[in-house]
């Protein structure tokens, strides 16, 4: 089996963690470096990266001694997404793997289309749940003609919200929605919080409903956690172009435990129970099916927090799946599931959202 | 809904004889000539601990977002659960909705983005889509600074019940008898009866509770009145 020799940029993603744990026990992948900045060395178990994974300062270091890399992992913040895909542009890398915002930056984003055509970079985008199997068999059922014609979809992705102790970008306006850009008028918060934290909702609902977005009409909540400056609490109403209503909750509304976190976060530093709640509801005109992604799992109350926590079932996760499609795509050179292309649409999205926020609007797309 | 049992279920745990009080219709009952309009919602068990956790407990310190989905039957009128859950989300909140923004999908879902007096932001969906005779799918979940509340627990997609039954032929059953007292009365009429029971005890003023009915029923029109311009309609005083 051929192996890709892959790097990974950075440890700040909230996605990093995965792929430290993934990429070990892949055979069809050869894991060489990882660039990590040593103030960002707290934020990550050094002891979970094999000690013949080679850890350099900064992703120039790490290309400078690794020219013959088939592929890299762009698992920075998102505000160091746009420098390191042209980075690895410049430097003749042909597949990147990157995280759910390349740039909340329109502009930024065609250039990064443009230098990936011109290049024939293959990139895969992590929109994990596109490849969700609860997401394909509702979307099996529905295809089948289980509830008739669809109507509304209605997705909630709700989560925690990661402390600055853990990842202190999440929270920082200009290190996730890449500048600061003020969320309404006078309202001294900044756009950059659940909104572009959650795009699941937004490419769930064009998998699902196999159309675009035509208007949307979002508002915000006062934010569940004092001293926080991004978006923590939204509801989006949108409609499709082919009439399916849809309903979106991209909340920061699982609270977290008061605890000191630990890192990486283990089970029970969670407040509510799960960490992560997607759940869809498709109404037809014959019925509605019920999904939840992160279903039943297991439960315990013991250590560290003795509080009621789920653990997630293992077993193949996401990221089996993510690896297992940019393999295929890096090696037959086809194009990915999802693609700067693709996913465009749903940056457009998120950004109508954050229009509609500021007017107070229905924002026409 | 089977009226007798309901009265039946009202005798059984209060001293009221079925002589004082008469049905005007499922929404209303006569108390010694008083027309008193019944809101059995506020009466459902798990609504009621709701609120008490939100508004008399104040263990989230302060609301800042409400969420609720109902998910009924075919034959159900939607305005009727609009003025339902409308009342629950102003009564769980202890505010009154001040704007609205909706969006229909055909004649029976509503999604609506509100605004509350207090500036808390809600989310209402509605959809009729189950086919006849198929209970609700409900959930209200509150989330606010310390927290959250909820009717429905983690993993809860639809309402678990009490008792589960799989019998020889295949059939499940299910039942949830939250009452000894009313035993064989469907939660939908236990809180019925309780709400009765509270207006035999308590009389409260009919025309207090007109003006509550009337509100409700202005709420729903402006609900309407944002589906047909496709904009956000402020409420006026009422």
């Amino acid at each position: 089996m051929k192996k890709i020799k892959i790097a990974m940029f950075s440890v700040l993603s909230v996605h990093a963690e995965p792929y430290i744990s993934s990429l070990p026990l892949r055979e069809d992948y050869e894991w060489v470096a990882i660039s990590i900045e040593k103030e960002n060395r707290r934020f990550v178990d050094l002891k979970t990266i094999p000690s013949y994974v080679k850890i350099y300062e900064t992703p120039e270091e790490l290309l400078d001694a690794h020219p013959d890399l088939d592929a890299v992992v762009l698992t920075d913040s998102n505000d160091m997404t746009y420098s390191q895909f042209k980075l690895c542009a410049e430097r003749g890398i042909k597949n990147l793997l990157l995280m759910k915002i390349p740039s909340m930056n329109i502009e930024e984003y065609e250039e990064m289309q443009r230098i990936a055509k011109e290049k024939e970079i293959i990139i895969q985008i992590e929109l994990e749940l596109l490849k969700d199997q609860t997401v394909r068999h509702m979307k099996q059922l529905y295809d089948s003609g289980a509830i008739g014609k669809l109507l509304s979809i209605n997705i909630s992705n709700t989560t925690v919200c990661l402390p600055p102790e853990l990842k202190p970008w999440v929270t920082d306006p200009k290190r996730s929605y890449g500048r600061v850009c003020e969320l309404r008028k006078g309202d001294g918060r900044y756009r950059g919080g659940c909104l572009t934290d959650h795009p699941h909702p937004f490419y769930l609902s064009r998998f699902l409903a196999d159309s675009e977005f035509e208007s949307i009409y979002a508002d915000v909540s006062e934010n569940f956690r004092d001293g926080r400056i991004v978006e923590e609490g939204v509801f989006v109403i949108g409609k499709m172009k082919n009439g399916v209503s849809v309903s979106i909750d991209p909340s920061y509304s699982r609270h977290e435990n008061k605890l000191p976190p630990i890192s990486p976060p283990g089970p029970g530093w969670e407040g509510y129970p799960k960490r992560v709640e997607t759940e869809i509801v498709l109404n037809g005109e014959k019925g509605s099916i019920f999904g939840d992604c992160f279903h039943s799992g297991v439960y315990h109350t013991g250590l560290p927090y003795n509080t009621f926590a789920v653990e997630y079932l293992g077993g193949r996760n996401h990221y089996t799946t993510i690896l297992n499609a940019f393999y295929d795509s890096v090696l037959n050179r086809t194009v990915p599931y999802t693609t700067l292309d693709t996913h465009k649409n749903n940056i457009i999205a998120l950004t109508a959202c954050y229009e509609s926020i500021y007017t107070g609007k229905k924002i026409i797309l | 809904m089977r009226i007798d049992m309901i009265r039946e279920g009202v005798s059984k745990i209060s001293d009221y004889s079925s002589e004082k009080w008469q049905f005007q219709d499922d929404m209303t009952i006569n108390v010694d000539g008083t027309t008193l309009p019944l809101l059995p919602w506020r009466f459902d068990r798990r609504l009621c601990s709701v609120r008490k956790l939100v508004i008399d407990d104040n263990v989230l310190r302060k609301a800042c977002s409400y969420k609720s989905r109902f998910v009924g039957n075919c034959s159900d009128e939607i305005r009727t659960i609009l003025y339902q859950e409308l009342d629950i989300c102003e009564w769980l909140l202890d505010d009154k909705i001040i704007s609205v923004y909706t969006q229909a999908a055909g004649d029976k879902i509503l999604s609506m983005i509100l605004k509350t007096e207090k500036g808390i932001l809600c989310n209402i969906e509605i959809a009729l889509t189950l086919s006849e005779n198929t209970p609700p799918v409900t959930k209200h979940e509150i989330t606010g600074k310390e927290g959250l509340v909820c009717d429905r627990s983690i993993n809860e997609q639809i309402p678990v019940e009490a008792i589960y039954v799989f019998g020889q032929e295949g059939k499940k059953e299910a039942y949830t008898d939250m009452d000894g007292a009313m035993l064989g009365l469907t939660p939908d009429e236990v809180r019925i009866a309780d709400n009765i029971i509270e207006w035999l005890e308590k009389s409260p003023d009919g025309d207090t509770l007109q003006k509550t009915t009337n509100r409700i029923n202005y709420l729903v029109d402006c609900v309407f009145q944002s589906v047909k311009t496709g904009d956000i309609v402020r409420m006026e005083e009422k």
